[in-house]
């Protein structure tokens, strides 16, 4: 169970994150929608703190993290128990696919070489790279890349996982293969927060959707709910967009 | 006719002089492990900004790089023994001047010395290794220190060892100033020698060969490094050992 109160993020004079609260059961697939400049990847780059907040509390299971009182083991604690996907996919370029699974399980989770290395070829033959686990990043495509990075988030166990438009920096037909590996990853039972354009995709895999504007969570729904029956302006104005694009352009 | 110039002692010189090669590589060796480190940290500090010591770095910098390496020789050469007696007034201890090494005058300065031209090199790979893996690595859950070690600084050494390198070579070069400090490396033993039968010139052609040799060898060792560090050849080797085949 992951509970965010009152997350309060502004670079002045704008406001990133305007009192966000939310709660995110365990297995829950959470989607985040909105346009961009919308706070979409702040709010997950809070979560981790890779981005710090100005204030509010994050309880992820038993840890709960005061903002402003936070100390340097609770910022650690809150990142051992979340992994993320970014968008540029930012692997440890000078390691192999394997090395880069491996690395967190034996610096941050002490676990002995020989074990880590098997925790990630388990990792990596799941996401289907397992002829690829001596490649550096730059010898591998974006969508093989994603998926180490995808392995390496999936290895560490985490109680939450965070996927910062995943598929953004890739073409249509190596997102593909990465979407394909999310939606694996979702079946398996993670918990996920994941801010995604691919409206079709977050059709097929979330269970809950929310759309956020101007730093504020203004539609939070289950997934059909919220694609055929829309509350606010804004996702009406967010939706019309998917839905033209699924008309056909010809009837008979 | 009397010989103007005798090659045959240029390289009769040469194994005598080697003789002395031992102290310039330890002068270089010591000096450059020790200014990387030092540089290191001065690299952290300013990129950091850590207060006080910041400002200090910055002073230190611009000073070494605003006298002649000569000039801080004699005054480590004078200064530290001036220290002591300071020190030895004001707590009553004895601790000897000559019981000081001559080497240490000079491994102190061109570690300094080092240590402040490597500062701008190492941040400036340091700065170069982008963000996305330093935030990868911190969304772990790893430690400054771990993620400075593990992902920062075995990229930001390949993109620093080519100038590095280069200042490799410009300090062992510079070893040949630490007879200002009396000690005897290759190029004081040239001199020494030059002058039993003054036929300086060979003496120094000699010391000229060997200095250019030990350069070669530098640059030949980085290039293969360079080589060996090479993404490509690093996979290649990898993959060898590997039974699964693509």
């Amino acid at each position: 169970m992951i509970e965010i109160r009152g997350l309060t993020k502004s670079f002045h004079p704008h406001t990133i994150l305007n009192h966000i609260d939310l709660t995110i059961r365990t297995g829950e697939i959470v989607a985040v929608i909105g346009s961009s400049g919308a706070g979409k990847s702040t709010l997950l780059r809070s979560i981790n703190l890779l981005e710090i907040p100005d204030k509010g509390t994050i309880k992820i299971g038993e840890v709960k993290v005061d903002i402003v009182k936070r100390t340097k083991a609770e910022t650690l604690e809150l990142r051992k128990r979340t992994a993320m996907v970014f968008q540029q996919f930012n692997l440890f370029r000078q390691k192999t696919a394997l090395e880069n699974v491996m690395e967190g399980l034996i610096i941050v989770k002490k676990i002995p070489k020989e074990d880590a290395r098997k925790i990630a070829m388990l990792q990596l033959e799941k996401v289907g790279l397992i002829h690829r686990i001596h490649h550096y990043p730059k010898q591998l495509s974006g969508g093989q890349q994603q998926r180490v990075a995808i392995a390496r988030a999936l290895a560490m166990q985490p109680q939450l996982l965070l996927f910062d438009e995943p598929t953004s920096a890739l073409d249509p037909e190596l997102a593909g293969e990465v979407l394909d590996t999310i939606k694996k990853t979702a079946e398996e039972g993670n918990t996920m927060l994941l801010v995604s354009h691919e409206m079709s995709f977050v059709r097929k895999i979330a269970t809950r959707v929310l759309v956020l504007d101007q730093g504020a969570i203004v539609e939070d729904g289950a997934r059909e709910e919220v694609f055929s029956n829309p509350k606010s302006e804004r996702t009406k104005q967010l939706l019309a967009n998917y839905y033209r694009d699924r008309d056909p352009e010809f009837a008979i | 006719m009397p010989t103007i110039f005798d090659i045959e002692l240029v390289f009769s010189l040469i194994p005598k002089l080697l003789k002395y090669l031992p102290v310039t590589l330890e002068l270089t060796v010591i000096s450059m492990i020790a200014g990387l480190l030092l540089g290191l940290l001065l690299a952290i500090i300013k990129m950091k900004k850590i207060p006080v010591l910041y400002q200090i770095s910055v002073v230190f910098i611009s000073f070494i790089r605003g006298t002649p390496i000569l000039v801080q020789l004699y005054l480590c050469y004078a200064g530290i023994p001036l220290l002591l007696k300071y020190y030895n007034y004001y707590h009553e201890t004895s601790y000897n001047v000559n019981s000081i090494p001559a080497v240490f005058y000079v491994l102190i300065t061109l570690s300094l010395n080092e240590a402040a031209y490597n500062s701008e090199v190492i941040r400036a790979a340091l700065l170069s290794v982008d963000k996305g893996q330093t935030e990868a690595a911190q969304s772990l859950g790893m430690t400054y220190g771990q993620v400075l070690r593990r992902i920062i600084l075995p990229e930001a050494f390949i993109v620093a060892l080519p100038t590095l390198g280069n200042s490799l070579i410009g300090l062992m070069k510079g070893t040949s100033l630490a007879f200002v400090c009396s000690v005897v490396e290759i190029t004081a033993q040239s001199r020494i020698l030059a002058g039993n039968n003054l036929r300086f010139f060979e003496s120094y052609v000699a010391v000229a060969l060997i200095y250019w040799a030990m350069t070669i060898l530098i640059e030949r060792a980085i290039v293969f490094l360079e080589k060996r560090l090479d993404i490509d050849f690093k996979s290649m080797r990898k993959r060898k050992g590997d039974v699964i085949l693509d």
